[in-house]
């Protein structure tokens, strides 16, 4: 699916706002703090039902109106139209107003909305991927996760539900205002759901895996052709699970791994006591990239971390879309102003393979060369151009 | 809050301590105040001040009755089988299962249901009651009725490990298909418990 039109109402800086995207690249351009940002929001929004960076839904909503609206004109090549919108209540607005998306005008759950249009949000932060704290990679993993099948993504919401649960049942344990015999239910639901979300983990990691070097040499320049990039799984689960196979592969049967999360959870019991929070489960691990079997965020150069941001972002692109899913629209965050020119240019070439691309920068000057010609929409003090000029 | 005479402020302020009242709805619902006649005023105050003079706790089944009716009209009620209790986490969720016709037991009230990050645990529900007067004897079966959600499940499966002891049969409600529903449009979580829930058709 491609966006034909991104239409806005009271969402954040905008009042109105109407974006004809083209079919391939469209460039957002404008000053920081102009909006940019906003816009990909909407759509990121729109298809995820949530934001990546508001703490609230109502801060999405334009200061003093009563609701946000976002509405997005679809269609993919054989003609086949869809209008997803969105609509996000302000703080006090009457509770007959409430945040729900529809398509084609019939309410849909937000985890429904996969079925008709997928999206990659690549933004600046996640040029820290590799070398930031393992929390940035949960997040990328559960993100392909969640759009992709709508399981894991109920999955995932069960299983933070069942963490601040059982973490605020260990640190009352800790004050002595709880008895540990209320724990054992809260074990058996880490145990099951951390095992689905595992499980989930586990088989994204493989098929990751097995598109990194593809990719990774389609990126990168000729001096980092060729070079081993291996992605693993970092668990938490020790010798609880001596099954552990040796290579990223697919994830085995959930029984396995809810046995061996049952047998650590009991190994650290007084740990977590003490601690007053849970020690082991998906929340706590990591995915593990190493380049030439070295660890890429000690050894590797910024360079190097880049070429293999890029392809992870591509692979993430190419698994949203696998399995005659709709092929994900791309965001870019103004990211090029961190890459140079040579990588910008065979990443964007890759992605505009793939699909539509929109990007928002600050910066002209670090538009790819040769990509003049292409549809640019300037933003200004929270509005939008009313119509791109080509530049 | 600036601009405003106190008496307004402070009303607006305690609307707005109620559960899903933001500040706007406070604003709206003190100003209807201000405008309705004294007696409308009048009356709401005293029905506010009732409701925490005039109730009681049953000291039974923990319910919520009228000052000086203990036990309640469930309690006090002979034709009720006093062999079977069904545990709800609200005085409401008592109404709804009463309402079906289809129970005629007696009930417990909890008021709440185990959630650690709220505070609640075992002690601040009245779990304890209920199992001294499941201990006390004369009971056949406790349904737990608590709601189908986690903190309802961790609740149920506390209370069913401390009765246990004490009595024959301890059931929990069923889950899955709504009736009147769609299969195909229910959601994957409810179609797997009503799988896992299946039963043998009654050929009788």
């Amino acid at each position: 699916m491609r966006l034909t039109r991104l239409l806005l109402e009271d969402f954040r800086s905008y009042a109105s706002a109407e974006l004809h995207p083209e079919p391939g690249l469209t460039i957002v351009a404008g000053p920081n703090g102009a909006g940019k940002t906003n816009l990909l929001e909407a759509v990121f929004v729109a298809v995820t039902g949530r934001s990546h960076r508001a703490g609230s839904d109502a801060e999405l909503v334009r200061h003093s109106r009563p609701f946000a609206r976002v509405r997005l004109d679809l269609s993919d090549p054989q003609g086949v139209t869809a209008r997803v919108e969105l609509l996000v209540p302000a703080e006090d607005t009457p509770p007959e107003i409430r945040k729900r998306v529809t398509v084609n005008g019939l309410p849909r759950r937000a985890s429904a909305i996969g079925d008709t249009v997928r999206v990659v949000l690549f933004r600046p932060e996640e040029m820290l991927l590799l070398v930031g704290a393992p929390s940035e990679r949960r997040r990328f993993m559960d993100a392909i996760l969640a759009q992709r099948h709508r399981a894991a993504a109920r999955d995932l919401a069960e299983l933070s539900r069942v963490l601040a649960q059982r973490n605020a049942l260990l640190r009352a344990i800790r004050r002595e205002e709880a008895t540990p015999d209320g724990l054992s239910f809260w074990d058996e639901q880490l145990a099951v759901v951390g095992a689905r979300v595992l499980a989930a983990r586990l088989n994204l990691v493989a098929e990751l895996a097995a598109r990194i070097p593809a990719l990774h040499d389609a990126v990168a320049p000729a001096d980092e052709q060729g070079e081993q990039v291996r992605l693993s799984y970092a668990d938490t689960l020790k010798n609880a699970w001596p099954e552990r196979p040796a290579a990223s592969g697919p994830a085995p049967p959930p029984d396995e791994l809810e046995a061996a999360y049952r047998r650590r959870i009991s190994e650290v019991r007084e740990k977590e006591l003490w601690n007053g929070v849970s020690l082991v489960g998906p929340h706590r691990d990591d995915l593990r990239v190493e380049l030439a079997g070295r660890e890429v965020a000690t050894h590797a150069s910024r360079g190097q971390q880049r070429t293999i941001i890029l392809a992870l972002k591509l692979a993430e692109t190419d698994l949203l879309g696998a399995d005659d899913a709709p092929t994900p629209i791309v965001l870019l965050d103004d990211v090029f102003s961190e890459l140079d020119s040579d990588r910008s240019d065979r990443s964007l070439s890759l992605l505009l393979e793939r699909g539509q691309v929109l990007v928002t920068m600050a910066d002209l000057a670090t538009l790819p060369a040769g990509r003049r010609g292409v549809t640019i929409w300037e933003v200004g003090e929270g509005r939008l151009s009313q119509a791109p000029r080509v530049a | 809050m600036s601009g405003l005479i106190a008496p307004v402020a402070r009303l607006i302020e305690e609307f707005s301590k109620l559960p899903g009242v933001g500040r706007k709805t406070a604003q709206r619902l003190t100003y209807h105040m201000l405008r309705a006649p004294a007696d409308e005023a009048r009356g709401l105050a005293s029905a506010l001040v009732a409701v925490k003079e005039e109730v009681a706790y049953c000291s039974t089944c923990c319910n919520i009755t009228d000052r000086g009716v203990d036990p309640c009209a469930f309690c006090a009620d002979d034709r009720r089988d006093a062999t079977r209790i069904c545990v709800v986490e609200e005085p409401l969720d008592v109404l709804a299962i009463d309402r079906t016709g289809e129970y005629r037991g007696r009930y417990h009230v909890l008021h709440g249901a185990i959630s650690p990050i709220d505070g609640i645990g075992p002690d601040q529900i009245r779990a304890r009651e209920l199992v001294a007067r499941v201990a006390a004897g004369g009971v056949e079966e406790v349904i737990l009725a608590t709601n189908p959600n986690l903190e309802g499940e961790a609740t149920a499966m506390y209370l069913a490990d401390l009765l246990a002891p004490h009595v024959p049969m301890v059931s929990r409600i069923a889950r899955g298909l709504p009736v009147g529903g769609d299969l195909e449009y229910a959601d994957d979580v409810t179609l797997i418990r009503s799988l896992q829930g299946r039963r043998q058709v009654d050929l009788s």
